[in-house]
C-alpha cells in the first residue's frame, strides 16, 4: 500500500508548481519517438521517422530549457521518486529524478546538442538502408543518456550507463554486415565490460559501506562515514573511476573509441564526442564530494588525464583519417576534463564538457560532410583530399571556427574553458600537469590545423571522378553546423573571468561542499597578474602551434616528410598509436589465451574427468527416466496411484 | 413458495467471466451466419473478449457473490489477469499458427476463450462445486483442443491419454472433496474455516479431513504436474498444437496453484503441518527430473514439455515456503512465468510449418528470422534466470522465499538445478546462433498478430526485469 | 427388527457393488466387464435410495445406466470384435507394484475408518421427497453453478462437434 501511495505523491501538487516538475516529460518524448519508430517505423512511418525523431527531441529541449530556467530562477535541487523500482523488505530502491544545477547543464547539452544533431542526420542518413532503424536507436540513446544525467541514485545512473552502451554498440555496428564494423562493436564491448565491472563493484562497496545509492544521502552521510583519505573511500572512488576510464576512453582502456569511429558519422558526433564519453565525466563531477574525500583518487584521475591527453595528442599526429584523428582529438580533450577533475576544478571540467560538446561535434559534423561528398560511409584519407574550401564554402568555415576553438584562441569557446583548466591546474600548485596540459595544448593547435590545412587547403588530390562529384552538403546539413559553429564562437562566452563568471557561479552550489573540503588552495598571490599572463602564455602557444602546421603542410610540405626521416622512431611510435592495442594483444590478450592454455591442461587432467563421469552419470540417469517414459496410459496411471499413496501416507501415517 | 429467498446475484462479480463467455458465444454465432473462413472474426471478437474482461478485473472489491460461491478479491483479480494475458497471448500466436494448417476455426477461439473461463471461475472459487465445475470447464476445453488436429496421430494420442489421466486425477480430486464435505458438513471455504477455527472438530482427530485433502492435493498435483503426476506432461505437451500447449504449461498450471493457495494456505492455514514434508519431497523431485530430462531430450517441444515440469517445482518451492513472501514470490513467478513460456512455445508455433521439430533444426534461425530467434534467446535467458528479465526477479525472489522460511537445501537443489538448466536452454541459443542450418526450413511468414504477441510477451519479460515492482505492487495488496 | 433389517439391505447392496465392480475390474472381455458395471450403478442407486436421497436415485438410475453404460455398451460393440476382444496382458511390473500400491491405499482406509469418530444421527424415516429442496437451491443458493454448468455443456457440445464432425475437405 505505502508503494502505491509513493506514486501519488510525486504527482500530487502539495508544493507549490515548478517547470522542473515536468522534466519526466524529458526522456518521455524521444521514447515515444523510438517506440514509434521501433513499431511502425519500416512499414508506416518510413522516412518520416527522422523527422518525428528530430521533432521529439525538440519537445525534449523546450522541457530541458524550461527545467533549466527553472533551476536558474530558484537555485533549489529538485528530487523526485516517481515509484519503488526494486522492493524486497527492508531493501528499497525508488526510480527517480534529480535535478540540480549540474544535470541542468548536462541536459542542455544533451538535447540542445542531440537536436542539432537529428536534425544534420535526416539529411546524412537519407537513402541508407535501414533509415528507419537509425532513427530507432538514435532516440533510444537519448531516452537512456537523460536517465544517466537525470538519475537520482547511482542504479538509475547505472541503468542509463549501459543504456547508452548499448545504444552505442548498436549503432557503431549499424552496418552489421561489413566486417570491422562488427569487429568494432565488439572491441567497444568487451573494453567496456572491464570498466562496467569496476563500476559496479565499487557500487556494490559504496552500498555495503554507506547503505545507500541515493546522491542525496552520498551528500549527506559520506563526511560521516569516511573520514578523509581512509582506505575505504579510496577503493570505492577508483574502482568507479575504472568504470569512467571505459566509458570516457582514457588509459588504460581508451582504444575502443577510434574503432567505434565506423559508425554513421552523426553516431561519432552525439555518442562519441558530445555526450555519452563524457559520462565519465559528469559520474565523477556527480559525486565530487566522495572524490574530494579521497586525494589519492583524485590524483590518480589528474594524472590519467593529463597522460591521456598528451598521449592522444600526439597520435592524432601522424594519424591519416579525417574522424579517426578526430577521435584521438576527443580522448584528448577527455583528458582535459579529467585534469580538471582531478586538481578540484569540477566546475572547469564540467564547462570544457559543454564548449567540447558544441565545437568538437560540429568537427565531426562537418567532417561527416566532407565524407557525404566523397560518398563515403568510413572515413576519408585527408592525404586524398585537399582544397575542398573552394567546393565545400559552408562546411569549411564550420569547420575553420570549430578548429580555432578547439586551439584555444580568444574569444572563441575553447579558450575560455580551456585556458580555466590550465590555470587552475598551475594555481593549484599542479606545475607537472599543467606543463603537460600546455604542450598538449600546443599539439592540439597543431594535428588540428594539420587536418584543417590537409582538408581544405591546397589542390585538390583524389580522383578525377571524385572531384567532380564534390559538393557542399544540403541545407538540412549546413544549417546544423552553423548553429554549432556559433556556439563554438560564442559558447564560452558565458563565463569569462573576472568580467562575467556566471558559470561558475551557477554551478557552485553543486561543488561548494567539497571545494571547502578540498580547503583553500585559491590564494596564489596576485592572482589576476597569473592569470592574464598565463592566458597570453597558452594563446601564445596555440598560436605557435597553428603556425607551425600551416608551415608544414601549406608552406613547406616538406617540411613533414623531413621531420619523420628524421626521428623516423618518434614518427613511427605516433603513427602506430605507441602501439597500445598491439601491446594489449601480447599481453592482455596473449595472456587470457595462456591462462586459458594452462585452465585447459588441468581441465583435461582432472575436471573433464570428473564432469565426465558427472555427465555420464547424468545422462545414465535421465536414460533410465526416459525408459520409465514408456507412453503406455497404464503406467502414467500407476504412477499416479504411486503418488497418491505417497501423499496418503506422508499425511496420514 | 415457503422459504423462496432471492439470492444476492453481484452479476459485477462476475463480469469478466461473463464477458468471456458472451465473446465465445458471439463467436459461435459468427460462426453459423458469416463463416469466418480465416479466423480473422474470431480472433478479433477473442481479443476484444479479453482486453474487456481484463478492464473488468480492475473492478474488484473483495465482495463475495453469489451466496458465497465466488469471491471478487484482490487475489482473485491478480490471478484473472494472468490468465487473460496468457489467453490473450496465445489467442494471438494461434490464428497464424492454425492458419498455416488451414485450421483457423471459430471453435478453436471458442474453447479457448471457455478454458480461459474455467480458469477465472477456479481462481475465484470459494466454494468446492464452482472450483470442480471451473476445473472440469478449464479441463474439458483443453482436451478437446489437445486433439484439434485430428488428422495428426500424436495430436490424437496427446488428447486421449489427457482426458484418460486427466479425468483419473479429477476422480481422486472429487473423491477428497467428497471426504472434506463429509468431515466438516460443508462444501463452502468460508463456513469451513470457520468449523475449524471453532475448535470443534479439532484437526489431527479427523483423519477423514486429512484423506479428503491428501486426495485434492494429488488431483490439483496432476495439474500442476509434479512428480509423479507428471508422467502426461511430455506426451500431451509434444503432441497438442503448440499454442494450446502453451495455454496448458501456463494458465492450466495457474489454475492449479491458485486452487492450492486458495485450499491450503486461505482455508487451511493449519493442515500444512501434515503436508509439508510429503510435499518436500514432491518439490525436490519435480525440480530434479523435470531439469534431468530436458537435458537429454532432442525435440524441442518435449525439451520444454520437462522444462515446464521443472518450473513447476521452483512453483512449488514457492507454494511450499508457506510463507508471506512465499506466496508473493509464486505470484510473482507466475507472471514471468507465464511471459517466458508463452513467449517460447509461440517461437516454436511460428518457427517452422511442420510440429515438433528437432533443437538441431533450429540451427541458422537466427539468419533466416533474426526476429524469432532474437525473442527466442530473450526468451531463453529469461528461462534460465539472467539479470534484466523476468526470469531473474522471478527467482530471486523464490530462493529468498524459500531461504526465509528455512527450506536452505530445497534452495540450494533449485540453484544447483537452475545452473544445470543453463545447458539445454543456452544449448538451443548456440544451435541459432552459431551453426549453419543443413536443410531450409520455412518458417511461417510472421503475420500481424504473432508477432505482436511474440513483442507483447518480450515486452513483459523485460519490463518486469527492470521494473518489477510493477507487479509487485499490486501483490503487496494481496495479503 | 429394524435395525437388523437395514443392515442386511446395506450389506446386499455392498455386496454387489463391490462383487460387480471387482467383475469390472477383471473380466477379460470388455462386453462382460461393461455388463458387470450395470450392476455397480444399480447397487449405488440402491445405496442412494436406501439413505432416503430419491432424486439422486433417480438420477443415477437415468444418467448412469440409462445414458452413459448404454452408450458404453454401443461403443464397444460396434468396435473392433464386438468387445469379445480379449484385452492386453498385463506387465510384469505392473501387478506387484500395483498390488502394493492398492494395498498400501487399502491400509490407509482402514486407519481412516477406524480412527474416525463418526458423527452417528437418526434419519427420519418418512422423509419428505427431496426433488422439491433441491430444485429452490438449484435456482436459488446454487444458482451460480447451475449457469456455469449450462456454459460447461455448451463447451462439451462444441468440444463434441468439434472432434466428431467429419472434415468438408475430407469428404472430396
Amino acid at each position: 500500500m505505502e508503494n502505491g501511495q509513493g506514486i501519488i505523491t510525486a504527482f500530487s501538487t502539495a508544493e507549490p508548481f515548478r517547470w522542473v516538475g515536468l522534466v519526466w516529460l524529458v526522456p518521455l518524448f524521444p521514447a515515444a519517438a523510438t517506440l514509434l519508430n521501433g513499431l511502425l517505423g519500416r512499414k508506416v512511418i518510413r522516412y518520416r521517422t527522422g523527422q518525428l525523431a528530430t521533432v521529439a527531441m525538440l519537445g525534449a529541449l523546450i522541457v530541458s530549457l524550461l527545467c533549466i530556467w527553472d533551476i536558474a530562477r530558484t537555485g533549489q535541487p529538485y528530487n523526485v521518486d516517481y515509484f519503488i523500482w526494486i522492493g524486497v523488505g527492508d531493501f528499497q530502491l525508488p526510480f527517480g529524478f534529480y535535478v540540480d544545477q549540474l544535470t541542468a547543464v548536462m541536459l542542455f547539452v544533451v538535447s540542445f546538442v542531440g537536436t542539432v544533431i537529428f536534425l544534420y542526420a535526416i539529411g546524412y542518413m537519407h537513402g541508407h538502408p535501414g533509415y528507419w532503424r537509425f532513427f530507432t536507436y538514435m532516440p533510444l540513446f537519448a531516452v537512456m543518456m537523460f536517465l544517466l544525467v537525470l538519475g537520482n541514485s547511482l542504479p538509475v545512473l547505472f541503468v542509463g550507463w549501459e543504456g547508452v552502451g548499448l545504444c552505442s554498440y548498436l549503432l557503431i555496428g549499424y552496418f552489421f554486415d561489413r566486417d570491422y564494423a562488427a569487429q568494432a562493436g565488439r572491441k567497444a564491448f568487451i573494453v567496456n565490460r572491464i570498466g562496467d565491472f569496476g563500476f559496479l563493484l565499487g557500487m556494490l562497496l559504496l552500498y555495503w559501506t554507506l547503505g545507500s545509492v541515493r546522491f542525496t544521502d552520498i551528500v549527506e552521510h559520506a563526511p560521516d562515514i569516511y573520514p578523509a583519505g581512509s582506505v575505504m573511500i579510496t577503493v570505492i572512488t577508483l574502482l568507479l573511476f575504472l568504470g569512467a576510464t571505459g566509458k570516457s576512453a582514457q588509459i588504460p582502456l581508451f582504444v575502443w573509441l577510434p574503432d567505434a569511429m565506423a559508425g554513421p558519422t552523426p553516431v561519432s558526433a552525439l555518442i562519441h564526442a558530445a555526450t555519452m564519453v563524457t559520462a565519465g565525466v559528469y559520474m565523477i563531477a556527480r559525486l565530487n564530494l566522495l572524490y574530494s574525500l579521497a586525494p589519492i583518487s583524485l590524483l590518480v584521475v589528474g594524472t590519467v588525464g593529463a597522460l591521456t591527453a598528451l598521449m592522444a595528442a600526439t597520435i592524432a599526429f601522424t594519424q591519416r583519417e579525417a574522424k579517426r584523428i578526430l577521435a584521438y582529438s576527443t580522448i584528448s580533450q577527455l583528458g582535459y576534463m579529467f585534469l580538471a577533475l582531478g586538481v578540484g576544478a569540477f566546475d572547469a571540467g564540467i564547462f570544457h564538457l559543454m564548449t567540447h560538446a558544441f565545437f568538437k561535434a560540429c568537427l565531426f559534423l562537418s567532417a561527416g560532410s566532407v565524407l557525404h561528398a566523397f560518398h563515403e560511409d568510413r572515413d576519408v584519407d585527408i592525404f586524398q583530399a585537399g582544397g575542398l574550401r573552394r567546393y565545400m564554402p559552408m562546411t569549411r568555415l564550420a569547420f575553420l571556427v570549430s578548429a580555432v576553438a578547439i586551439a584555444g584562441i580568444p574569444p572563441f569557446a575553447g579558450f575560455f574553458s580551456k585556458d580555466e583548466i590550465l590555470f587552475e591546474a598551475f594555481a593549484g600548485g599542479y606545475i607537472l600537469f599543467w606543463g603537460i596540459g600546455l604542450t598538449a595544448a600546443f599539439c592540439t593547435a597543431f594535428y588540428m590545423f594539420r587536418l584543417y590545412s590537409l582538408l581544405f587547403s591546397g589542390e585538390f588530390r583524389g580522383t578525377e571522378h571524385q572531384r567532380r562529384h564534390l559538393h557542399e552538403c544540403p541545407f538540412i546539413m549546413w544549417f546544423p553546423l552553423v548553429i554549432l559553429a556559433l556556439l563554438s564562437l560564442v559558447g564560452g562566452w558565458v563565463n569569462i573571468p573576472g568580467l562575467f563568471p556566471k558559470f561558475h557561479a551557477f554551478l557552485r552550489p553543486v561543488f561548494a561542499e567539497a571545494h571547502e573540503l578540498a580547503g583553500p588552495h585559491r590564494e596564489l598571490a596576485g592572482a589576476r597578474i597569473w592569470e592574464i599572463s598565463l592566458a597570453l602564455l597558452s594563446v601564445l602557444v596555440a598560436l605557435t602551434g597553428i603556425f607551425a602546421a600551416r608551415l608544414c603542410y601549406v608552406q613547406l610540405p616538406k617540411l613533414p616528410h623531413w621531420f619523420a626521416e628524421t626521428f623516423p622512431s618518434l614518427f613511427i611510435a605516433s603513427l602506430h598509436k605507441y602501439w597500445i592495442d598491439e601491446a594489449y594483444q601480447a599481453t592482455v590478450v596473449k595472456g587470457f589465451y595462456s591462462a586459458c592454455r594452462l585452465a585447459q591442461w588441468c581441465d583435461n587432467r582432472i575436471i573433464v574427468a570428473g564432469l565426465n563421469a558427472f555427465a555420464a552419470l547424468i545422462r545414465h540417469l535421465s536414460e533410465i527416466g526416459t525408459q520409465l517414459q514408456t507412453g503406455y496410459v497404464r503406467h502414467y496411471a500407476l504412477a499416479i496411484v504411486i503418488g497418491v499413496v505417497f501423499l496418503l501416507i506422508g499425511m496420514l501415517l | 413458495m415457503n422459504n423462496f429467498a432471492v439470492p444476492i446475484l453481484g452479476i459485477q462479480g462476475i463480469m469478466p467471466e461473463l464477458l468471456l463467455s458472451l465473446a465465445a458465444v458471439l463467436i459461435l454465432l459468427l460462426e453459423m451466419t458469416a463463416g469466418d473462413r480465416e479466423g480473422h472474426g474470431a480472433l478479433s471478437l477473442s481479443v476484444a473478449g479479453l482486453i474487456l474482461a481484463f478492464i473488468a478485473t480492475f473492478g474488484a472489491d473483495g465482495k463475495q457473490v453469489f451466496s458465497s460461491l465466488l469471491v471478487n478479491d484482490n487475489l482473485s483479480a491478480l490471478l484473472d489477469r494472468v490468465f487473460l494475458m496468457a489467453a490473450f497471448l496465445v489467442t494471438l500466436v494461434s490464428r497464424p499458427y492454425l492458419a498455416n494448417y488451414g485450421l483457423a476455426k471459430g471453435e478453436f477461439f471458442v474453447l479457448l476463450l471457455l478454458a480461459t473461463v474455467g480458469m477465472m471461475v477456479m481462481g475465484a472459487a470459494m466454494d468446492f462445486i464452482t472450483m470442480f465445475l471451473g476445473l472440469e470447464m478449464l479441463s474439458l476445453s483443453l482436451y478437446v483442443l489437445a486433439g484439434f488436429f485430428k488428422k495428426d496421430v500424436l495430436s490424437g494420442e496427446a488428447a486421449f491419454k489427457y482426458f484418460i489421466l486427466g479425468a483419473f486425477a479429477t476422480g481422486f480430486l472429487v473423491f477428497g472433496m467428497a471426504f472434506v464435505f463429509g468431515a466438516l458438513g460443508t462444501t463452502n471455504f468460508a463456513a469451513m474455516a470457520h468449523t475449524l477455527s471453532a475448535g470443534s472438530p479439532p484437526f489431527p482427530s479427523v483423519p477423514t479431513l486429512l484423506f479428503g485433502l491428501a486426495l485434492i492435493l494429488a488431483g490439483l498435483g496432476f495439474k500442476i504436474s509434479l512428480v509423479p503426476f507428471h508422467t502426461w506432461v511430455p506426451d500431451v505437451y509434444t503432441g497438442a498444437p503448440t499454442p494450446v500447449t502453451a495455454l496448458i504449461a501456463t494458465g492450466s498450471k495457474a489454475a492449479g496453484f491458485a486452487a492450492l493457495v486458495r485450499i491450503f494456505m486461505i482455508t487451511f492455514p493449519g493442515s500444512f503441518q501434515f503436508w509439508g514434508a510429503a510435499f518436500w519431497w514432491l518439490a525436490l523431485l519435480t525440480m530434479i527430473v523435470g531439469n534431468l530430462f530436458a537435458l537429454v531430450q532432442v525435440e524441442i517441444k518435449r525439451m520444454f514439455a520437462y522444462s515446464s515440469v521443472a518450473n513447476g517445482g521452483y512453483l512449488a518451492m514457492a507454494f511450499l515456503s508457506h510463507s508471506d513472501v512465499g506466496i508473493k514470490a509464486l505470484l510473482f513467478y507466475l507472471f514471468a512465468y507465464t511471459f517466458m513460456t508463452v513467449g517460447v512455445f509461440g517461437v516454436v508455433s511460428l518457427a517452422g510449418r511442420r510440429e515438433r521439430l528437432l533443437i538441431s533444426e533450429y540451427a541458422g534461425l537466427s539468419r533466416e528470422n533474426p526476429f524469432l530467434a532474437a525473442v527466442m534467446s530473450l526468451f531463453l535467458l529469461s528461462l534460465a534466470g539472467m539479470p534484466g528479465t523476468a526470469g531473474f526477479f522471478g527467482k530471486f525472489y523464490l530462493f529468498a522465499g524459500a531461504v526465509r522460511s528455512g527450506y536452505l537445501g530445497l534452495a540450494l537443489v533449485g540453484i544447483l538445478t537452475t545452473i544445470l538448466s543453463f545447458y539445454y536452454y543456452l544449448r538451443v541459443i548456440v544451435y541459432m546462433y552459431m551453426r549453419e542450418s543443413e536443410m531450409p526450413r520455412e518458417a511461417l511468414e510472421l503475420a500481424g498478430s504473432g508477432r505482436t504477441a511474440l513483442v507483447l510477451a518480450a515486452a513483459g519479460v523485460l519490463i518486469l526485469g527492470c521494473f518489477p515492482n510493477l507487479i509487485w505492487i499490486s501483490i503487496e495488496q494481496v495479503f | 427388527m429394524d435395525e437388523w433389517l437395514s443392515s442386511l439391505v446395506f450389506w446386499t447392496l455392498a455386496a454387489v457393488i463391490v462383487g460387480s465392480a471387482l467383475i469390472t475390474a477383471f473380466a477379460r472381455t470388455l462386453v462382460y466387464a461393461g455388463f458387470a458395471l450395470l450392476f455397480t450403478f444399480l447397487g449405488v442407486m440402491g445405496l442412494y435410495l436406501y439413505l432416503a436421497a430419491d432424486f439422486l436415485g433417480i438420477a443415477q438410475l437415468v444418467i448412469y445406466v440409462g445414458g452413459i453404460l448404454v452408450l458404453l455398451l454401443f461403443g464397444v460393440m460396434f468396435t473392433q470384435g464386438g468387445g469379445l476382444m480379449k484385452q492386453p496382458g498385463r506387465g510384469a511390473i505392473q501387478i506387484p507394484s500395483a498390488v502394493m500400491a492398492v494395498g498400501m491405499a487399502f491400509v490407509v482406509l482402514l486407519h481412516v475408518v477406524l480412527y474416525t469418530p463418526w458423527p452417528v444421527m437418526a434419519v427420519e424415516r418418512a422423509a419428505e421427497p427431496t426433488t422439491r429442496t433441491i430444485g429452490t437451491l438449484l435456482l436459488t443458493k446454487y444458482l451460480l453453478p447451475f449457469e456455469v454448468a449450462s456454459v460447461l455443456l455448451l463447451m462439451a457440445l462444441v468440444g463434441a462437434v468439434v472432434l466428431a464432425r467429419r472434415e468438408a475437405k475430407e469428404q472430396k
